[in-house]
């Protein structure tokens, strides 16, 4: 009898001793429970990622300016003579937004001016705009009252909830009775589009430069009035104003093939996905850094403890596909990228765009961009390093500006005042956010 | 608690976990699910020994050759474990990864002979084994 209890107790010991150890593996694979909550949130997360691709389809006003100083860019076909860069992409951009899925309500109008100089937009169809870009103006227009017609653009665009796409030469031509307008260029040009600001738009101006064939009519007058050329580049603009989703999906799904000068206004980013990339063979980090909490899918805080012989650095992955496509430049991020630190030296190191080994890499496939960091020295034991991108007024704009336009052939793709223009443009925005965007990356000393 | 006691206990000797990146891994992971085993498997064959081979059966191991053997078979386990537990957790591999499963393993030394000498009472063949000490009788 003693012996049976004996062995029954035995095996209780070692039923407890299974249990025990049995619990002790389950513990072991927490890693794979939080892996599968994982896979369910990303599943979760599907369908609010198509949601915006079907609801990205944007109502387009286009507006094209027929002022006489425009029919140089739309000379009518001839034979032997190769379309203007201006009618090739006029006529892309004009048949992406007729027939592009991304496009929903388009209106197309001419801009011109009455007699009294008051701008007038004409509705016409397709056909008209395109016959139009492809074979010239025939009315004879003259001037633009530069900031009446994008208040009267700007206006009917609002009104309709549309983005507004507006094509000119952006040369000032204000009513010969009212030359004053010269000097009041930039405070007329805020005014006329305080309705943007009012509204919450943003804008978007892109410019490029194709061959003119006929009369030019600079806004300086003198030695000559108007000019003859004859495939001279004349830089002409593409402006477009909305809100920032609807300029987005304009700027990068229906013009497509942006020229070279790019400039936004306005825009601003609150939520970018962001993540220190930490346990990845292709930005392996250096010196004792860690992600703060070991199951979160983004890491937005670090612990690190720099040495005096081995300082940390560690890569920050981004994603800016949402942003403007010069923004998303290296050579644009490169210089205008900072890093605000507080309790840390901290300093910019390599950024990279994404690449094919990255995209292969699921914990790496989301970003588009990898910025290193380096923190050399604490200062507190708790602070932040923030990825800051400020809002810049690119360089080009001063180069294509001129105060006197009057001969394109010697001083080729400026336009006058264009700095001015943009000054007024920028006066709207002035006030709103400073940075494009501000990615936090809050960081604990190391115990 | 459990992770900060096995955490002290490895990180004395060893220092900081390497790679750094994966301290996390160590200390809320590895480090106590590596103790945990450490102690669960070194009293299950201290029992193994004294109470299921010398008490409930009467299989002859009561020579502290045999001893020896289950110390050492407590040690290649000890060994082990460390290894596949950095392993699964997808960790990178380093030199720490093998000093870890070296200290784990004298650690396992340790416990094995403290559980002998706790529980040798116990046993009907080989209390003294692998000494009479502490016991009289």
């Amino acid at each position: 009898m003693p012996i049976t209890k004996s062995v029954s107790g035995f095996h209780l010991l070692l039923l407890c001793l299974m249990l025990i150890v049995s619990g002790c593996y389950t513990r072991e694979s927490s890693g794979d429970e939080t892996d599968t909550t994982l896979t369910v949130e990303k599943n979760e997360e599907k369908p609010t990622a198509t949601a915006p691709a079907e609801s990205a389809k944007v109502d387009v006003n286009l507006y094209l300016e027929i002022s006489n100083g425009m029919k140089g860019f739309m000379p009518p076909a001839e034979a032997g003579r190769q379309p203007t860069g201006f009618q090739t992409r006029l006529n892309k951009m004009i048949s992406e937004v007729q027939d592009g899925i991304y496009v929903d309500a388009k209106s197309y109008y001419l801009a011109k001016q009455d007699n009294q100089g008051r701008p007038v937009l004409d509705s016409v169809s397709y056909n008209t705009l395109k016959s139009t870009v492809v074979s010239g103006i025939k009315a004879n227009v003259l001037g633009t009252p530069l900031p009446a017609m994008l208040q009267a653009a700007l206006g009917k665009s609002v009104a309709q909830d549309a983005v507004s796409i507006i094509i000119s030469d952006f040369i000032h031509g204000p009513d010969p009775r009212d030359q004053g307008q010269f000097i009041s260029l930039d405070s007329d040009i805020r005014s006329s589009l305080k309705l943007a600001e009012h509204k919450g738009l943003v804008m978007a101006v892109l410019a490029d430069a194709s061959a003119f064939y006929g009369s030019y009519y600079p806004a300086v007058k003198k030695p000559a009035a108007s000019r003859k050329l004859d495939g001279e580049e004349i830089p002409y603009y593409i402006w477009v104003i909305g809100r920032q989703q609807d300029v987005q999906v304009v700027t990068s799904k229906v013009l497509r093939n942006l020229p070279a000068q790019q400039a936004y206004f306005g825009f601003g980013y609150t939520t970018l996905p962001y993540s220190a990339v930490l346990k990845s063979k292709q930005f392996r980090p250096s010196g004792v850094v860690y992600c703060t909490s070991r199951t979160a899918e983004a890491c937005t805080s670090v612990n690190m403890q720099p040495q005096k012989d081995e300082p940390v650095a560690f890569t920050i992955g981004m994603d800016l596909s949402t942003l403007p496509a010069s923004m998303q430049e290296v050579k644009y991020l490169e210089r205008h990228l900072k890093l605000a630190a507080t309790g840390c030296r901290a300093s910019l190191g390599d950024i990279t765009a994404a690449s094919e080994d990255t995209k292969a890499m699921p914990d790496l496939a989301s970003f588009t961009h990898f910025v290193q960091v380096n923190v050399p020295q604490l200062t507190a034991s708790k602070g932040t390093i923030a990825l800051q991108l400020p809002q810049v007024v690119p360089a080009w704009i001063g180069n294509w500006s001129t105060e006197n336009d009057n001969d394109p052939a010697a001083d080729p793709k400026k336009t006058y005042q264009f700095n001015k223009i943009i000054d007024g443009v920028q006066a709207l925005y002035r006030d709103q956010r400073k940075h494009v965007f501000s990615l936090t990356m809050d960081f604990n000393k190391a115990d | 608690m459990i992770q900060n006691f096995f955490s002290g206990l490895y990180e004395l000797i060893l220092g900081r976990p390497m790679p750094a990146n994966f301290t996390n891994d160590y200390r809320e992971v590895v480090f106590p699910n590596t103790g945990l085993q450490l102690f669960l498997i070194s009293l299950a064959l201290v029992v193994i020994y004294y109470y299921v081979l010398n008490r409930m059966m009467s299989t002859g191991f009561y020579k502290t050759q045999h001893w020896v053997l289950f110390l050492a078979l407590n040690a290649i386990i000890a060994f082990v474990v460390p290894i596949v537990q950095v392993n699964s957790h997808g960790i990178d591999s380093h030199s720490y990864t093998y000093m870890f499963a070296f200290v784990n393993m004298i650690y396992s030394l340790i416990l094995f002979f403290v559980f002998s000498i706790l529980l040798k009472r116990g046993s009907v063949q080989a209390w003294t084994t692998p000494m009479k000490w502490p016991h009289k009788r």
